[in-house]
């Protein structure tokens, strides 16, 4: 599950790893939820990847949520599964004293090695892919490719590879 | 049968779509060549695909005033030899209504697709409800049929269009999808297939185009520009399409037959699905999305103990009552949750009588989930 604010990308970031996952040959079921507002209300892609075909396709406790701001950290984080994982981007979002999971500066990486903030989300897709190893990079890019226009394609690859980059560094502890 | 196997216009293989943009590639694949419509939440994706893909098919696209005039579009493009759709919700299958019973009325083809939303009225536009079951059946006047389809998943919003499409051909009827926000928003992997069967309409030149010797029978259908003499009209008509407004046996045949073709039919027309029926003391009564977690729920409950099982009702009109009441044939008891007060547990009721039918109603705009079905059942449970 990823959750964040309108404008944030959250949907389109639930839509890409749901795409790789159908191009690598997996079964996909996602589902999305935002508030009335385009931009600023909290925003949610909801996502299943299994390798047979999904009986009931709503996350109810996600094994990995992904907050990328703090109002849907906090409406979110009791949703964890038992022995689920939790990240947060690291600067936006203060979590919990004691709380488990890991913060990732992925919002700060967007806009300062990158210069492109609105291509957290990007980042953020392929952190999750190195966290949990399940998606395959190529089919990652062809939907990334299938999804943005050609003049914004190459500094969404850099985000891409860049949150691969991250995410695996961060596997051990995430 | 006149049918053969048409090529889909999307690849064949394994893509990640919504229902509604799945529906609208059933559609494309069942050969329709005409769309008109008004933009409706939640169903509006399946115009805006249309839009694009239906002219670059060599289809038609119209965006209409309202939902009167879409439907009334839809009409005249059949009469004019298109496989034709329109899609809308709650709102403007109130309005389309008319026309509905016109299309039944004088035999035309047509597709329409609902996807509903949380009602009555203007309602919850974004959030999900299963309200139109009645008025899908219900909601013209006069004694009509027709044929609706529930699809549980974004395959079945294309399989099922495309079934839809055969069906309204092959019976010249309006078909119906049932769909559900919860279904039309949702992103799955939808298999598109190498080749699917499509029905191409009967039409013997000459041949009555609103009469049939068989008491269901099916009549020829022409279309305008054929060089036939064509009358259309929402009267009493005869097999030539003469009005006999003051005939009652004209009118009795016509009402008859119109209801005949689809219940005469109904073995055929009703389609079902049975998970873990064998054994089954409880039986959950579901279709659209809420059989989803139906099926979640009747698998959890069995790790309990609890012998439930699950029967799916994919074809919602005509009414499977063979299938509900086979269901039962074994002292089973039923549990119907759905997105309505209790539209579906009603016609259960009717089928196996009162005692033997729990209706679970939710109508708060948010689906049913797998731990409300699981509660009941545990509390059903012996």
């Amino acid at each position: 599950m990823l959750a964040g604010l309108g404008g944030q990308g959250v949907i389109l970031a639930g839509a890409l790893l749901g795409q790789a996952a159908v191009a690598s040959g997996l079964y996909a079921a996602g589902a999305s939820s935002y508030g009335a507002q385009a931009r600023g209300s909290l925003s949610r892609a909801e996502l299943i990847i299994a390798m047979e075909p999904i009986d009931y396709p709503r996350v109810e406790a996600p094994d990995l949520l992904v907050a990328m701001c703090q109002e849907a950290h906090d409406a979110h984080a009791g949703l964890l599964a038992p022995g689920g994982r939790l990240l947060w981007d690291d600067g936006l979002v203060r979590p919990a004293p004691g709380g488990a999971g890991l913060g990732l500066p992925v919002a700060l990486t967007a806009r300062q090695e990158l210069g492109a903030p609105l291509a957290a989300n990007v980042l953020w897709v392929g952190v999750v892919a190195g966290v949990t190893n399940w998606w395959q990079t190529a089919a990652l890019e062809e939907a990334l490719a299938g999804a943005l226009p050609a003049r914004h394609l190459e500094v969404n690859r850099r985000a891409l590879g860049r949150g691969l980059e991250m995410g695996r560094q961060a596997r051990p502890e995430a | 049968m006149p049918s053969h196997l048409s090529q889909p216009a999307l690849a064949p293989g394994a893509h990640y779509l919504s229902g509604n943009e799945a529906a609208a590639e059933g559609a494309l694949a069942a050969g329709c060549g005409f769309y008109a419509g008004y933009p409706i939440t939640p169903s509006s994706e399946i115009m805006e695909r249309l839009a694009a893909r239906l002219p670059q098919h060599g289809g038609v696209f119209l965006q209409m005033e309202d939902e009167i005039a879409s439907l009334s579009a839809v009409i005249g493009a059949a009469w004019a030899g298109k496989k034709a759709l329109t899609a809308t919700s709650g709102p403007g299958l109130s309005l389309m209504q008319e026309c509905l019973g016109y299309a039944a009325f004088t035999e035309t083809p047509c597709v329409l697709i609902d996807v509903q939303r949380a009602g009555p009225c203007t309602g919850q536009a974004t959030k999900v409800g299963a309200g139109d079951i009645m008025a899908a059946k219900w909601g013209s006047h006069g004694d009509y049929q027709v044929v609706a389809l529930s699809p549980w998943s974004a395959q079945e919003m294309f399989d099922l269009t495309v079934r839809a499409f055969n069906w309204a051909e092959r019976l010249r009827l309006p078909a119906i999808l049932l769909a559900e926000e919860a279904v039309g928003h949702l992103r799955e992997r939808v298999d598109i297939p190498q080749s699917v069967d499509t029905y191409q309409r009967g039409y013997t030149p000459g041949a009555p185009p609103f009469g049939h010797p068989e008491p269901g029978g099916v009549p020829s259908m022409p279309r305008f520009g054929q060089g036939e003499a064509l009358m259309i009209t929402g009267s009493t008509h005869d097999e030539r399409g003469f009005r006999r407004t003051e005939d009652p046996a004209a009118h009795a045949a016509l009402v008859h037959r119109l209801n005949h073709k689809v219940l005469a039919r109904a073995g055929e027309l009703c389609q079902t699905e049975g998970h873990f029926l064998e054994d089954a003391s409880l039986v959950v009564l579901a279709y659209g999305f809420t059989a989803r977690a139906a099926l979640k729920a009747v698998k959890l409950a069995r790790r309990q103990g609890v012998k439930a099982g699950l029967l799916r009702l994919v074809t919602l009109w005509p009414f499977p009552e063979e299938a509900v009441a086979q269901a039962l044939a074994r002292g089973a008891r039923l549990l119907v949750p759905e997105m309505n007060l209790g539209q579906v547990a009603g016609l259960a009721r009717q089928v196996v009588g009162p005692g033997l039918v729990r209706p679970l109603s939710q109508v708060d705009g948010r689906h049913i989930t797998p731990a409300t079905i699981l509660g009941a059942l545990l509390e059903m449970a012996p």
